[in-house]
C-alpha cells in the first residue's frame, strides 16, 4: 500500500489520491519535509499559503498540524534548504515567502532518487511474492 | 508597537492568545521573537482573510506550546552548529557554549586541567633546561668552529698546534687562581684569569671602559682588565681606575680597561667542573696576560694550559682530529721521554667541540630528566585520553539520538571541539605557571648543578611543542564520540550504547590506555626508588668528621715564602683566631673538608716509597697542623697524632689514611713505625686515619698522606675554628682577628662548615628531588586515571551488575570481583613496567650511590606501592558496584 502512494506522491501530475489513511509518525516525518521542498520548488509560498497547499495536493495524507510545519520551515532554513525572504503578496501584505536554494534543490532529488529506488525494491519484492514458489522436482 | 509586545492585537482572543502562548514557549528574543511572532499572526489573518472560523483555524494550528519548544529547541541546535556561525560572534558562542557544558561536570574539567597543567609544566621546564643547555649555541661568533684540546698541555704544545692548518685562531688559558688585590680599604681575594693573546678576540669580548689587552701588555705582563662586576664591586664603578695601578699578589699592575657587563666567558675554560668553594665563585674578577716567562723559552713537561681554537671555514672536527693524531705521532718520535707514557702509547691530542667541553658533562643527567619528563606527559596525556573517552562514551547515546535527528557530524563535533580546547588552553596556562615556580625553585634548589644556568628562561616554543601535545590529545580523545558516530551506522551505536559494554574498540583501546599508565608509572616510581635510595644512603654515609660549630676560613698568603716565617706568621693567625671570645681551638692545613666537591682535588699528589718500593697509586697529599685531626674530630684508627713539638723531627711524623696502610702493610697496625719517603722527604708513619669523605659524601677521599704543614709549608693555609656556639658578629670577629696579625691578608669567607656540607649534598639532591617528585606524581595520576576508567567502566555495566545481584551474587563478592579486575589490569601493567624499568635503570646506573639499578628491593617496593595504589583507587569503583540497586539498574536501562 505504502510504495503505491509514494509513486502517486511522486509522480509528476500529483493526482488527488483515492486512499485515505494517516501515516504512521515516521513515515511523516521524512515525507513532510520532502513534501515541502517539492512544493516549494515548484514557486516560493509563504506559511500559509504552504499549509493549504500541503493538505490539498496530498489528498490529506499529509496534513500535519500547522503548528508543525514552521519548526520544519526553521529547520529547513537552517540546513541551507530553503531560504526566506519577505515581499508582498498578492493580497497586498507583505509576508515571509520561502524558495529553495540550489543546496536544497540538490538534496531534493538526491531525496527523491533514494525513496525511488526504496519504491522500486519493494515493489519487486511484491512481485515475487505474488508469484508460485517454483517446486522442486525429485 | 511591536508584534512581539501584544503579538497580534488584531486577531481574535483564541488566536491571540495561541500567538502569545508559542511565542512565549520559544523563549525568543528581541528581532526574532518579533518576526516569530509577525509569521504566526500572519498566518492566522491569510486563515480569516480565506474565511475560516478563528475556532477551526486554532484547533487545526495544534498546540502552541509543542510548536514555541520545537523553535526553542531548533535553536539551541543551531547555536551548536559550527558550520552556520560566521566571525567572532560564532566562535564566541561556541566557547560560552563550551564553558557551560564544562561548567556543568566540575570534576572533569578541573581534573582534565590539572592533568594538562602537570604534563605540560615539567616537560616545558625540563626541555627549557635542555634546550637552554644542551642545545643552544655558545654565545660566540662563529660558534660552532670552536673547539678545545682535550687535557692540559704545556706552553711548547701551545706553539706546535700553531703548525695544524685547519685552525684559523688558538688562545690558551691556565688554571684560573685566586689572587690578592691589597692597597684597598679591606684586601680582597680575587679571581684571576690569565690569557693568551688571541683569548679576547677568539670570545668576542669587548670592553665598556677603556681597552682590552694589547700585544705590548703580552710582553710586559703587566695590563689588567677587569670584570664589569669586580670594577662595580671593588671600585665603584669608578672610571678614574683606569690608568691606575693595583697591587695583585704584592706586584703592581695598571689597570687597562673594564670589560662589558655581557660578556660570559667560555665555562670550559674558566669555571668548570674544577671550581673551588673559596668565596668569590666561578666568576672571573680580573684578567691578565699570562706571564711572558711562560713563553721564554716554552717547555714540554710542565702541562697547565686549557688550549682552544676556531676552526678554518670549511674544516671540520675530522680533518682536525686527524692533523693533530699526525702531529702527536711526529712528537712521539722527537720527544719520547715526554710523549710516550709507561706502556710506550703516544700522548694524544684529542680535540672535541667547545660546545661539547662545557655541556657534556650534564648531558646524561638532563637526558634521563627528560626521559622521565616524557614518561610523564605520557601518563597526563593518557589520563586525559581516558576522562575523555569515559566522558564522551556517556554523550555518544545522546549525540546518536540527534545525529538520528539529522545533526552532522561536524555539528556534533562544534561543542566537543571547543570543549577540548577550551581544557587545553586552561591546562597550559596552568602548566606555564607550574613550570615559572619550577624553575625558579630549581634555580634557587641548586643554580651550579647545570652549566649554563645563568640566563636560562623559559622558552615558548617549548611551551608551544607541550602545549600542542597536550591539545592534540585533548582533541583526539575529546572528539572521540563524534568520530566514532561518523564512521559507524547511528542504529548500531544507538543499540550497543544500550547494552551493558559499550563499544567494544572503545573498551580496548581504554583497557590498554590503563595498562601503559600503570606501566609508565611503575618505570617512574622505580626510577625515583632507586635515586631516593641512593640519596639516603649518601646521606647516612658518615662524613668522617665534625661538622657541627666548625667554621673555616680558606687564607691564601701570597709574598710570604715558604718555611720559617711562613709558619710563624701562620702559627700567629691561627693563635689569634684560638684567642677570639667564644672560640674554643683553631687549626689550619692545605685544605678543610667540603671544599672541593667538584672534580677538583687539592692540593698535591705523589707517588710515595715504601721500603725502597715505589707503591704504584699516587697518594693525596694533606699538609695539616698538629690539632688538625683533633678539632675535626677525624678518627684514628692506630698510633696517634703528632704533637706540636714533634713536626718537625726527622724523620717527620706521618699518618696514612687505613686504607693506604692497608694495601701497603696489610694492615693499619703494621704500618705503625715503619719509614716513608714522599716528595723527597722522610717520614716516620706515627698513626693511621679512619676515611674520611674529604672530597663530598658521594666521593671516595682515596689514598692520603697527612704531614705535617711545616714540611710543606708556603701554599694555603685554610684556618678552621671550632666555636661554643655561633653568634651574630663572629664573622667579623674572626676576619679582625685574622687582620690583627696579617693585615694585608684577605678573608674571602668565614663559613659554617655545616654550610660546605648542605652546599655539597645539594647537587646530589637534585636530581632524586625532581625524580621523587615525578613518580609522586605519576602515582597520583595514575590513581586518578585507574579508578575513573574502572569507575566508569562499574557504571557501564550497572545492568549486568544489577542483573547479577537481583540472581543473588552477594555484594562482598561483585566487591572482590572488581578489585580483582582492577588487580588484572595492574598486575599486566607491572609486568610491561619492570621490562621498562629494566632498561631505563641501566641508563640511571651511573647516578647512583651505594644502589644497583636493578635492585630487586626497589622494584619490589616499586611493585607493592603500585599495586596498594591500584587496590585503593578501585575501592571506590568496587564499592559503588556492590551499592548497585538492582531493580533501579534494570528500570535505568
Amino acid at each position: 500500500m505504502y510504495y503505491i502512494l509514494y509513486t502517486n506522491f511522486y509522480s509528476d501530475g500529483l493526482p488527488s489520491l483515492e486512499v485515505q489513511m494517516a501515516l504512521d509518525r515516521e513515515w511523516m516525518r521524512g515525507a513532510a519535509a520532502l513534501a515541502a521542498l517539492t512544493l516549494l520548488a515548484r514557486r516560493p509560498m509563504y506559511g500559509y499559503e504552504l499549509v493549504e497547499a500541503l493538505e490539498r495536493d496530498s489528498g490529506g495524507i499529509l496534513e500535519m498540524g500547522q503548528s508543525s510545519l514552521y519548526p520544519l520551515l526553521y529547520n529547513l532554513e537552517a540546513r541551507g534548504h530553503l531560504r526566506s525572504v519577505e515581499r508582498t503578496a498578492p493580497t497586498g501584505r507583505r509576508r515571509k515567502y520561502y524558495e529553495l536554494t540550489s543546496a536544497g534543490r540538490s538534496w531534493l532529488d538526491s531525496q527523491q532518487n533514494q525513496f525511488d529506488a526504496v519504491v522500486r525494491a519493494l515493489r519487486r519484492i511484491g512481485r515475487a511474492a505474488s508469484r508460485p514458489e517454483p517446486v522442486e522436482e525429485r | 508597537m511591536s508584534r512581539g509586545d501584544d503579538p497580534g492585537s488584531s486577531l481574535p482572543e483564541p488566536l491571540r492568545r495561541v500567538v502569545r502562548e508559542a511565542v512565549a514557549a520559544s523563549r525568543l528574543r528581541g528581532r526574532a521573537r518579533d518576526e516569530f511572532a509577525s509569521e504566526l499572526c500572519a498566518h492566522f489573518e491569510d486563515g480569516l482573510a480565506a474565511g475560516v472560523d478563528p475556532a477551526v483555524l486554532a484547533g487545526r494550528f495544534g498546540d502552541p506550546v509543542e510548536l514555541g519548544r520545537a523553535v526553542a529547541g531548533l535553536r539551541e541546535t543551531q547555536a551548536r552548529q559550527p558550520s552556520r556561525v560566521r566571525g567572532m560572534d560564532g566562535v564566541w558562542r561556541m566557547v560560552r557554549h563550551g564553558a557551560r557544558s564544562l561548567a556543568r561536570s566540575p570534576a572533569f574539567t578541573w581534573s582534565t586541567v590539572l592533568l594538562i597543567g602537570l604534563g605540560v609544566g615539567s616537560v616545558t621546564l625540563i626541555f627549557t633546561l635542555v634546550d637552554h643547555v644542551l642545545l643552544r649555541p655558545l654565545p660566540y661568533p662563529m660558534a660552532e668552529r670552536l673547539f678545545q684540546v682535550q687535557g692540559k698541555h704545556a706552553s711548547q704544545d701551545f706553539e706546535d698546534l700553531h703548525q695544524l692548518g685547519s685552525v684559523e685562531a688558538w688562545a690558551a688559558v691556565p688554571d684560573v687562581r685566586d689572587a690578592n688585590l691589597t692597597g684597598v680599604d679591606h684586601p680582597e681575594r680575587l679571581r684571576q684569569a690569565q690569557i693568551s693573546r688571541d683569548f679576547f678576540a677568539l670570545f668576542d669580548a669587548r670592553p665598556s671602559l677603556g681597552r682590552l689587552l694589547h700585544p705590548d701588555d703580552f710582553s710586559t705582563g703587566q695590563g689588567v682588565v677587569l670584570s664589569h662586576g669586580t670594577w662595580q664591586r671593588v671600585f665603584g664603578g669608578d672610571p678614574e681606575v683606569i690608568g691606575h695601578d693595583i697591587v695583585i699578589n704584592g706586584t703592581a699592575a695598571t689597570v687597562v680597561g673594564v670589560l662589558d657587563a655581557s660578556f660570559a666567558p667560555p665555562e670550559a675554560l674558566i669555571g668548570g667542573s674544577g671550581r673551588t668553594q673559596t668565596g668569590s665563585g666561578g666568576a672571573v674578577d680580573i684578567w691578565r696576560p699570562i706571564a711572558p716567562a711562560v713563553w721564554s723559552p716554552p717547555t714540554r713537561d710542565n702541562f697547565f694550559l686549557l688550549i682552544v681554537g676556531r676552526l678554518r671555514e670549511g674544516k671540520t672536527l675530522a680533518d682536525l682530529t686527524a692533523e693533530a693524531r699526525a702531529l702527536a705521532a711526529q712528537r712521539a718520535r722527537a720527544f719520547p721521554d715526554v710523549y710516550l707514557d709507561r706502556e710506550g702509547a703516544v700522548r694524544p691530542l684529542p680535540v672535541v667541540s667547545l660546545h661539547e667541553a662545557t655541556v657534556g658533562g650534564a648531558r646524561l643527567g638532563l637526558g634521563l630528566l627528560l626521559g622521565a619528563v616524557t614518561l610523564l606527559l605520557l601518563v597526563a596525556c593518557t589520563n586525559v585520553a581516558l576522562l575523555f573517552m569515559a566522558r564522551g562514551q556517556a554523550r555518544i547515546r545522546e549525540m546518536a539520538v540527534r545525529r538520528a535527528l539529522g545533526a552532522r557530524t561536524a555539528t556534533l563535533a562544534g561543542p566537543l571541539l571547543s570543549e577540548s580546547l577550551i581544557v587545553a588552553t586552561a591546562g597550559a596556562a596552568l602548566g606555564l605557571l607550574l613550570a615559572a615556580v619550577g624553575l625558579r625553585a630549581a634555580l634557587t634548589l641548586s643554580p651550579e648543578v647545570l652549566p649554563r644556568m645563568g640566563t636560562v628562561a623559559i622558552d615558548f616554543r617549548i611551551l608551544a611543542f607541550a602545549l600542542s601535545v597536550a591539545i592534540a590529545t585533548a582533541l583526539i580523545f575529546g572528539l572521540f564520540p563524534a568520530l566514532r558516530l561518523a564512521r559507524g551506522d547511528v542504529a548500531t551505536t544507538l543499540q550497543s550504547t544500550r547494552g551493558s559494554t559499550g563499544g567494544h574498540a572503545a573498551n580496548r583501546i581504554q583497557a590498554a590506555l590503563v595498562v601503559a599508565e600503570v606501566a609508565l608509572s611503575l618505570v617512574l616510581v622505580t626510577q625515583a626508588g632507586s635515586l631516593i635510595r641512593s640519596f639516603a644512603l649518601l646521606h647516612r654515609e658518615e662524613l668522617g668528621f665534625r661538622t657541627d660549630n666548625v667554621w673555616t676560613l680558606p687564607l691564601s698568603p701570597r709574598g710570604i715564602a715558604g718555611g720559617e716565617e711562613w709558619v710563624r706568621r701562620m702559627e700567629a693567625v691561627r693563635a689569634s683566631l684560638a684567642e677570639t671570645p667564644g672560640v674554643r681551638a683553631a687549626t689550619y692545613g692545605f685544605s678543610m673538608p667540603l671544599e672541593f666537591t667538584g672534580g677538583a682535588r687539592c692540593c698535591w699528589h705523589n707517588h710515595p716509597v715504601f721500603s725502597g718500593d715505589e707503591h704504584p697509586t699516587s697518594v693525596v697529599m694533606h699538609p695539616v697542623d698538629a690539632d688538625y685531626f683533633e678539632l675535626l674530630q677525624i678518627r684514628i684508627v692506630a698510633g696517634s697524632a703528632w704533637k706540636r713539638n714533634e713536626q718537625d723531627q726527622r724523620p717527620r711524623p706521618a699518618l696514612l689514611s687505613e686504607g693506604l696502610a692497608v694495601a701497603a702493610f696489610g694492615s693499619a697496625r703494621a704500618a705503625l713505625g715503619r719509614e716513608m719517603r714522599l716528595a723527597e722527604m722522610d717520614f716516620r708513619i706515627a698513626g693511621v686515619v679512619a676515611e674520611n669523605r674529604h672530597y663530598g659524601p658521594d666521593q671516595d677521599h682515596g689514598p692520603a698522606v697527612y704531614l705535617p704543614i711545616t714540611a710543606a709549608s708556603g701554599g694555603p693555609a685554610h684556618m678552621a675554628v671550632l666555636i661554643d656556639r655561633p653568634y651574630t658578629g663572629l664573622a667579623n670577629e674572626l676576619r679582625e682577628a685574622v687582620w690583627r696579625v696579617e693585615p694585608a691578608l684577605p678573608v674571602p669567607t668565614v663559613r659554617a662548615l655545616e654550610d660546605w656540607a648542605s652546599a655539597a649534598t645539594a647537587r646530589s639532591s637534585f636530581e632524586p628531588l625532581l625524580f621523587a617528585t615525578f613518580g609522586a606524581v605519576a602515582l597520583v595520576l595514575m590513581a586518578g586515571g585507574f579508578g575513573g576508567a574502572l569507575l566508569y567502566a562499574v557504571g557501564r555495566r550497572r545492568r549486568e551488575l544489577g542483573v547479577r545481584l537481583a540472581l543473588g551474587e552477594a555484594p562482598a563478592r561483585l566487591e572482590g570481583r572488581i578489585l580483582l579486575q582492577g588487580v588484572r589490569v595492574a598486575a599486566l601493567g607491572c609486568a610491561l613496567g619492570i621490562a621498562g624499568a629494566w632498561i631505563f635503570g641501566r641508563l640511571l646506573q651511573s647516578r647512583l650511590f651505594g644502589v644497583e639499578a636493578h635492585d630487586p628491593a626497589t622494584i619490589s617496593a616499586s611493585l607493592a606501592i603500585l599495586i596498594c595504589v591500584a587496590l585503593v583507587a578501585s575501592w571506590l569503583p568496587a564499592r559503588r558496584a556492590a551499592a548497585t540497586d538492582p531493580m533501579e539498574a534494570l528500570r535505568a536501562e
